[in-house]
C-alpha cells in the first residue's frame, strides 16, 4: 500500500479537478502582522532557574544518600517485626521522602521548562 | 535566498527570530485558515481566531516540535484541535458528530435534494467533521493518509474510510 506517498490527485478525475479548484489562495490581510503582535516572550534559559534546580537536585540527593540506609533499615524490619513498629519508624522516613519529592520536583521542571 | 522551515525554525529557537516566525506564519497561513475556515462551515471570523491561536501555540511549543514529522502536519495537528476545543467549549456540535455519519433523515434530505447541482462549499458541509477534516486535508492540501492520520490523531484506517465515504457522498451530492 502507498499510503505514506503524498495524495496526489487523479488528474482526470472531476471531483479531484473541483477540489483543487475551490482551494484558492486566502490573502493575508495583516493576519501575520496580527499574530507577530500577540506573540507572547518566549521562556529563557535563565540562570537563576538553572541554579535552583541544581541546587535542589543536589541537596535532594544528598538528603537521599544520607537517609537511605536508615529507611532500607526500617523497612527491612517491617515483615519480622511488624507488631515493634512505632509511628517514630515512619517519621523517620519523612527526609527521605521530602528528598525524593525534591528530586521529583526537579525531573517535572527540567521536562515541562517548554510549556 | 528561500530558506526552508527547518532554518526558520532554528532561528526562532536560537534567536528567538520573529521575523523567521512571520515568515512560517506567512508561508502557512493560507492553508490553515483554509483548513479552519473549511472546519467552522464558513464562519471566517472563528477560524481566523482559531488560526491566531494556533500559531500562538505554534510559536509557544516549537521547542517541543521533533522533525520526524513534516511542520505542516504539526501546525494541521495543533489548528484541528485548536477547533476540536472551540466545538467543546461553544457546545454546538455533538460530540458524537465528529464521527459518526449523517442520520436517515440527513440522508434523505440528501436524496431529495441531489437533483439541484450544489457548489462544493454546501457540498462539503454535508459531510461529518471527520470527513470533512481527512478530504480537506487530503484532497486539498497534499498530506499523505498517514499525515493527515498524524495530523488528526486517529488510526490510519479511519482517515481512509473518512476520505472514501466523503468522497462518495460529494459525488452523489455534486452529481459527477
Amino acid at each position: 500500500m502507498k499510503t505514506d506517498l503524498p495524495n496526489v490527485p487523479k488528474a482526470n478525475d472531476p471531483l479531484d479537478a473541483l477540489l483543487r479548484e475551490a482551494d484558492g489562495y486566502v490573502a493575508d490581510n495583516g493576519f501575520t502582522t496580527r499574530v507577530l503582535t500577540s506573540l507572547p516572550a518566549r521562556r529563557k534559559h535563565s540562570w537563576r532557574r538553572f541554579v535552583v534546580l541544581s541546587a535542589a537536585m543536589f541537596i535532594g540527593a544528598v538528603l537521599v544518600l544520607w537517609q537511605l540506609p536508615a529507611a532500607i533499615a526500617i523497612v527491612s524490619t517491617m515483615p519480622r517485626q511488624w507488631s515493634a513498629i512505632r509511628w517514630q519508624n515512619f517519621v523517620a522516613c519523612v527526609p527521605l521522602l521530602a528528598a525524593l519529592a525534591s528530586l521529583g520536583w526537579v525531573v517535572f521542571a527540567v521536562t515541562n521548562e517548554e510549556e | 535566498m528561500s530558506f526552508t522551515d527547518a532554518d526558520l525554525i532554528a532561528r526562532v529557537l536560537l534567536r528567538e527570530d520573529h521575523n523567521a516566525f512571520g515568515e512560517l506564519v506567512r508561508r502557512y497561513q493560507s492553508p490553515v485558515r483554509g483548513f479552519l475556515m473549511k472546519m467552522t462551515g464558513g464562519d471566517i471570523h472563528l477560524a481566523d481566531d482559531l488560526a491566531q491561536e494556533a500559531f500562538v501555540k505554534v510559536w509557544k511549543k516549537l521547542g517541543s516540535f521533533r522533525s520526524e514529522a513534516k511542520f505542516s502536519t504539526w501546525l494541521f495537528g495543533i489548528a484541528h484541535n485548536e477547533w476540536r476545543m472551540s466545538v467543546r467549549g461553544r457546545k454546538e456540535v455533538a460530540l458524537e458528530e465528529l464521527a459518526d455519519p449523517p442520520s436517515e433523515a440527513e440522508q434523505a434530505d440528501g436524496a431529495a435534494a441531489s437533483h439541484l447541482r450544489l457548489d462544493l462549499a454546501e457540498a462539503m458541509k454535508m459531510l461529518t467533521a471527520a470527513e470533512r477534516a481527512a478530504i480537506v486535508l487530503c484532497c486539498q492540501n497534499g498530506l499523505s493518509h498517514e499525515e493527515a492520520a498524524q495530523a488528526l490523531d486517529c488510526p490510519l484506517g479511519t482517515v481512509k474510510t473518512n476520505i472514501l465515504r466523503g468522497r462518495e457522498k460529494l459525488r452523489r451530492r455534486l452529481m459527477i
